[in-house]
């Protein structure tokens, strides 16, 4: 009785809102009718777990009855389950880490590429939202069918990757045409590329050529290794920046293009690059500056 | 029936037409192009032969058993208006762009649903096995539930509160992503033993 006068009310309160043209995001349907969530097959209300990505939302989802709050956790089982298994097939070679909350770590001794594929797709169905992270990690030199299965499944999967962070270590070796075929592939809207501590001769992924989001970063992290850290990223700020101004990187539809190491400089598109550095007083830096701004100025 | 959101796609007098009859005996029509959005059809005609224009034209109606009139009837609205799309065949999918008019016709589609409705073409939409409707009616529900308190979600639901004082107060101290989150911190100290791990040896 109690929960028909509740439903009764909400249905009026409803009404009372869009009457007043008060509208909130996620009003998208209207609440005549009954919908009795619980009697949704179980495959279904998975699909509807998987699209709340909120830690808050599932707790509160969980509190409301038993029924949720048993499938939820079976959901929730399942993927720690798997997670498990990669566990114990493991030499730590690549890292897989999707949104803040999930990740999962894989190598090259998974026991079949299927079942690599089936475990991957689950995550990847999971990595719609926030921020997702391919964590290439250290001492890995990248099956190349590992990252083809990869772009394959995301190719595939109709994940919306909205933002894709990829961190590229140490020692780390991927070919560029996979790092490409990769990113492409994932077609995020907003991409960052990280390269912490990454020596020798390091690229800017061509497949920025491709990159057709908004948002395109690329860093140099801090943290990368301290002996040859700074002339290795001058490099390579040299070859970024002649990419650009060749224009072989396209940032037409890139609304914000950041590049920089650590918090030193930052070059905005639009010809309107400007570098500012956070510790002016440190003579590298400032030698850094003024050979960019010699390639920015053209004279080389 | 309204016919939802402006601008929304018919059949062609040309199109070749598949029939379906919902569970009160109606028949409806809808064509090809948009039938083959729907896994269950695609598999039907393949099991039945409907292969080529001819048979189709000469197909007795699929009976679609669990489907109502109504959700039938928003089920070929959203297919012919997804007809082009090449979701069926997912490997055309991401080499397409999103068309931003098709997600606001979505909206909008999605927007003149009732609960009850959603209801009934969320499981039609499972039945029929069409993937782009059901990731949609999916997230519409999940967007419902986002942000709401315990209290609005049963409100909204229907969901009758069946656990009891000690079982709530247990599960408000659980976080359902704890052992989630506890694999992550063991994943993030094996990074950092690992990074120091250099530096010891030099």
């Amino acid at each position: 009785m109690i929960q028909k006068l509740l439903h009764d009310f909400f249905q009026w309160y409803s009404k009372l809102r869009r009457s007043l043209n008060v509208t909130e995001e996620s009003e998208l349907f209207k609440p005549e009718g009954i919908f009795p969530l619980e009697s949704l097959p179980n495959e279904l209300l998975v699909k509807i777990f998987k699209n709340i990505t909120h830690k808050d939302d599932l707790q509160n989802l969980c509190l409301t009855s038993r029924k949720l709050n048993n499938l939820i956790d079976e959901f929730v089982e399942h993927f720690v389950r798997i997670k498990e298994n990669y566990l114990l097939q493991i030499e730590d070679e690549i890292r897989f880490v999707y949104t803040k909350e999930l990740s999962v770590v894989s190598n090259s001794k998974w026991e079949s590429l299927h079942q690599l594929e089936e475990s991957l797709r689950e995550f990847l169905y999971l990595a719609n939202t926030d921020w997702t992270v391919i964590n290439f990690s250290k001492k890995t030199i990248f099956p190349k069918e590992i990252v083809s299965k990869l772009a394959d499944i995301c190719r595939t999967s109709r994940c919306l990757f909205e933002q894709v962070r990829i961190d590229i270590w140490s020692d780390f070796q991927v070919e560029d045409e996979e790092l490409n075929e990769l990113i492409w592939a994932m077609k995020p809207r907003t991409l960052q590329v990280n390269f912490h501590g990454c020596s020798g001769l390091i690229r800017l992924p061509s497949s920025t050529t491709k990159f057709n989001g908004t948002n395109c970063y690329i860093d140099f992290h801090q943290n990368a290794r301290i002996r040859g850290f700074r002339v290795e990223h001058l490099l390579n700020a040299a070859q970024v920046i002649e990419q650009l101004q060749q224009g072989s990187i396209n940032l037409e539809k890139c609304q914000r293009f950041h590049f920089y190491t650590g918090n030193t400089f930052e070059l905005p598109r639009e010809n309107e690059w400007t570098i500012s550095l956070s510790n002016p007083e440190r003579k590298l830096w400032k030698k850094v500056n003024s050979e960019l701004e010699i390639l920015l100025s053209g004279e080389i | 029936m309204a016919d939802g959101p402006s601008g929304a796609k018919k059949c062609r007098d040309d199109d070749v037409l598949f029939r379906v009859k919902s569970k009160e005996d109606r028949e409806y029509t809808l064509s090809k192009k948009a039938a083959q959005l729907s896994g269950t059809i695609h598999h039907y005609s393949e099991n039945y032969g409907l292969d080529n224009d001819e048979a189709i034209m000469k197909m007795e109606p699929m009976s679609l058993l669990e489907v109502s009139s109504e959700s039938l009837h928003h089920i070929i609205r959203w297919c012919e208006q997804h007809r082009n799309c090449p979701i069926w065949e997912e490997e055309k999918w991401w080499q397409n762009e999103r068309d931003a008019e098709l997600t606001k016709w979505e909206d909008e589609f999605m927007a003149e649903m009732t609960s009850e409705t959603l209801y009934n073409l969320f499981l039609a939409a499972n039945f029929l096995d069409i993937k782009c409707l059901l990731d949609k009616c999916a997230q519409s529900v999940a967007d419902m539930i986002k942000g709401k308190s315990v209290d609005e979600i049963r409100e909204i639901w229907m969901l009758e509160n069946d656990f009891t004082p000690e079982e709530e107060e247990k599960i408000k101290n659980e976080n359902p992503w704890e052992a989630i989150l506890r694999y992550q911190e063991q994943l993030e100290k094996e990074k950092e033993e690992q990074a120091s791990q250099p530096a010891a040896s030099s």
